[in-house]
């Protein structure tokens, strides 16, 4: 009888998904759930298995899915290819050996193209994912990060949206005198003031260039020049009463909210931000992008855009990694990716899949995206937290007149030596 | 009789067995690893951990000025709380044990915040401080004070005050209610005989429901510590530690550390310290509050 009991219990112990049919191999993809819902993937899924009779495809996902994929990587038991969503540290899971590295899929061929897969990528987005001269984590949608202006009051009082900064000053004296906020901002989280504000005038005043050598933290980048000119201007927008008087207390949602209402006229945010806002937004309003304004002799050149994206990975100890990965390069093939655009209403970093019919409120990031001469992203921001928190900190200090313009790049260099000097962080 | 005895271990043994074992396996054993991680440089995303020894602790004390930052602030958090909530629970505590009337309505309208999630309350506490459709600002500008008008959770000099008191309107019901208990328990023929003596209602509440309540006290003080160097949801909700650290608490800074940047390590040993000091202001806060107990 024991001996049946035992046997029995290890059958159950062995049998994993796959055995149900002994044909048929079963591979789990686990998708952060954010604004875009599941139906994509799971749609995506059933035609994969169509083209592959052998393989079945699970798709699940959840808002917070990086808690339960967290450990399920500390125990090795994991997916076979994931979008860990915003709140994973993805770059730990490369330094701790627990992404697939992507190369050899790279190389193949893109799935309705006749070029290699990784030359359908916007090639800087692409790049973002390499480590020590390998590929661990690829880009799906992106996201074009800058300004937004709301059209119908632009329009009313014969605006047009600033080019330089000299034009932002004057229109923001302009724009203060009827009584509205020229420039709000998500002050709760200051990655949007650093995205927003502090980079891309870094990157005008001394060049792209400014900005690499301080993501790699050369010495003396973050109160270079450059970084001293942007923190200078937030400061004169900050005493001139530019920006909305409280937006230092308020959360992303909120600030949104103030633009969206008519009390603010701008506000840097990403290409996401109609999404975020669908249910608050008002009927008739129209809001437009366009890049942060810069200086008028700047150094950078002013095609310069900001885009990021959003990440998958095939987990190192994934039971079926070449499937993980091929479902993910069926997923990324031209025609996939202009579906993903269309249905989704998000840029994609496959090239050419914003030759579909754009909603408004992409046709012009889309434009930014495609005259680019360079695109940027704050990558440090991913790879060093500690250091990320301190700017974030610093800039905080600086928006609410804690700190001068000087005193805040002397903290972001600080910071960023303290972390140069840490030899326990792997360094890009 | 022995036998007797010996089987009653048994039996207690045998009683206490299982829950002895889930206390050790999801307490006990989780607390003691707490202790050893606290050792190692940790990612939290795999098993590969460094073996560092007291590194963590040595940076936490000498190499990261946030960590006393979060310390002051948890102490202020401590300091403000008891000033207001011990004497103002208090008295309500007392006056609601009077005859007045509709006492229930009042026991239950301080208790109410406590109902609420701490989630909500904190959403709740974001509206009202926010600066342009908050009720502060609000007020402020109908009673004429429209220039202290600010968005005050993004104010560095009153972000902290704000989540104090928010922390202070959410947890008063608490200590009321056990107060109330207590002198609820005291016999009235206490306050007759004061009363009979002459007492002034001040002179019986300072010599009778004092010392008769005040195990209950001691109580309350050791929870609000306890409460206060633990506070972690509400300030994450309302203003997540900013800006520029100026709300930033010991256990807000602890999930920083694990869940944002990845230093499970570093952040398990911030708990280890943590622990420790809430068991020593503890010990210490009973010490302080020894006196003879006043048996009725």
């Amino acid at each position: 009888m024991a001996v049946i009991c035992i046997f029995a219990l290890s059958g159950c112990a062995k049998k994993k998904p796959s055995a149900v049919n002994s044909d048929k191999i079963e591979i789990e993809v686990a998708v952060f759930q954010g604004g875009y819902g599941l139906d994509f993937f799971e749609k995506a899924a059933r035609e994969y298995e169509k083209l592959h009779p052998n393989v079945k495809i699970k798709v699940w996902g959840n808002p917070r899915i990086w808690e339960q994929l967290r450990t399920r990587f500390v125990a090795g038991d994991v997916p076979d290819l994931c979008w860990p969503g915003w709140g994973m540290d993805s770059w730990a899971l490369v330094y701790d050996g627990k992404v697939m590295e992507m190369d050899k899929y790279l190389n193949q061929k893109a799935y309705d193209q006749n070029l290699k897969w990784k030359d359908t990528f916007l090639p800087d987005l692409l790049e973002k994912g390499k480590y020590r001269g390998h590929y661990y984590i690829l880009p799906f949608n992106n996201n074009v990060f800058g300004w937004w202006y709301n059209v119908n009051l632009f329009e009313k009082h014969g605006w047009k949206p600033p080019k330089t900064y000299e034009e932002l000053l004057k229109l923001c004296e302009q724009i203060k005198k009827t009584g509205i906020a020229p420039i709000t901002y998500q002050g709760k989280y200051p990655a949007y003031m650093i995205r927003g504000f502090l980079i891309p005038w870094a990157i005008s005043a001394g060049g792209l260039e400014a900005f690499e050598a301080a993501q790699k933290l050369e010495p003396g980048a973050w109160k270079s020049p450059a970084f001293l000119k942007a923190a200078r201007m937030m400061a004169e927008l900050r005493d001139k009463g530019y920006f909305q008087k409280g937006a230092m207390g308020m959360d992303h949602t909120g600030a949104q909210m103030e633009f969206v209402l008519g009390r603010a006229a701008m506000i840097p945010c990403g290409t996401w931000l109609r999404s975020e806002m669908q249910k608050q937004i008002p009927p008739g309003f129209r809001m437009a992008y366009f890049n942060p304004p810069v200086l008028a002799n700047g150094k950078g050149d002013p095609s310069i855009t900001q885009a990021s994206a959003e990440t998958w990975i095939v987990p190192k100890e994934a039971k079926h990694p070449d499937i993980g990965a091929d479902f993910f390069r069926f997923m990324t093939s031209l025609k996939m990716a202009k579906r993903f655009v269309q249905e989704k209403q998000t840029l994609m970093s496959i090239k050419g899949s914003d030759r579909v019919k754009l909603p408004p409120d992409l046709v012009l990031p889309a434009r930014y995206l495609r005259s680019a001469k360079a695109t940027w992203d704050a990558e440090f921001s991913d790879w060093y937290k500690a250091m990320n928190k301190e700017i974030e900190a610093a800039v905080a200090a600086l928006l609410a007149g804690e700190i001068s313009p000087e005193e805040c790049c002397e903290r972001m260099e600080r910071a960023a030596e303290e972390t140069r000097n840490d030899p326990s962080i792997p360094k890009h | 009789m022995t036998l007797n005895k010996h089987h009653k271990l048994k039996a207690a043994v045998v009683f206490l067995a299982p829950a002895l074992a889930l206390y050790g396996m999801f307490f006990v054993v989780p607390m003691l690893q707490a202790f050893y991680v606290a050792l190692f440089r940790w990612r939290g995303v795999s098993i590969a951990k460094q073996f560092v020894g007291i590194e963590n602790f040595r940076k936490l004390f000498t190499g990261d000025p946030v960590f006393w930052q979060c310390l002051s602030h948890n102490l202020m958090f401590l300091i403000v709380s008891f000033l207001i909530v011990i004497p103002l629970s208090l008295f309500f505590a007392s006056v609601l044990a009077g005859h007045i009337r509709a006492a229930e309505v009042y026991r239950g309208v301080f208790l109410f915040p406590n109902v609420i999630s701490i989630v909500a309350v904190a959403a709740l506490w974001s509206f009202v401080y926010h600066p342009t459709f908050g009720i502060l600002n609000s007020l402020l500008k109908s009673i004429g004070l429209g220039r202290l008008a600010t968005g005050w959770l993004g104010e560095p000099r009153y972000a902290l005050l704000c989540v104090i008191i928010t922390s202070i309107w959410y947890s008063l019901g608490f200590y009321i209610v056990l107060l109330l208990a207590g002198i609820k328990s005291i016999p009235t023929y206490f306050y007759e005989a004061s009363a009979l003596d002459g007492a002034s209602s001040w002179q019986s509440f300072r010599h009778v429901t004092i010392p008769l309540v005040w195990e209950i006290l001691k109580l309350a003080v050791i929870y609000l510590i306890i409460h206060t160097l633990n506070i972690f949801g509400l300030v994450w909700v309302m203003t997540e530690g900013g800006p520029n650290y100026h709300t930033e608490t010991l256990l807000t800074y602890l999930y920083r550390q694990a869940f944002v940047q990845s230093n499970f390590g570093y952040a398990t040993a911030l708990g280890v310290v943590v622990f420790a000091l809430i068991l020593g202001v503890s010990l210490v806060a009973g010490r302080l509050m020894r006196r003879e107990t006043v048996e009725l």
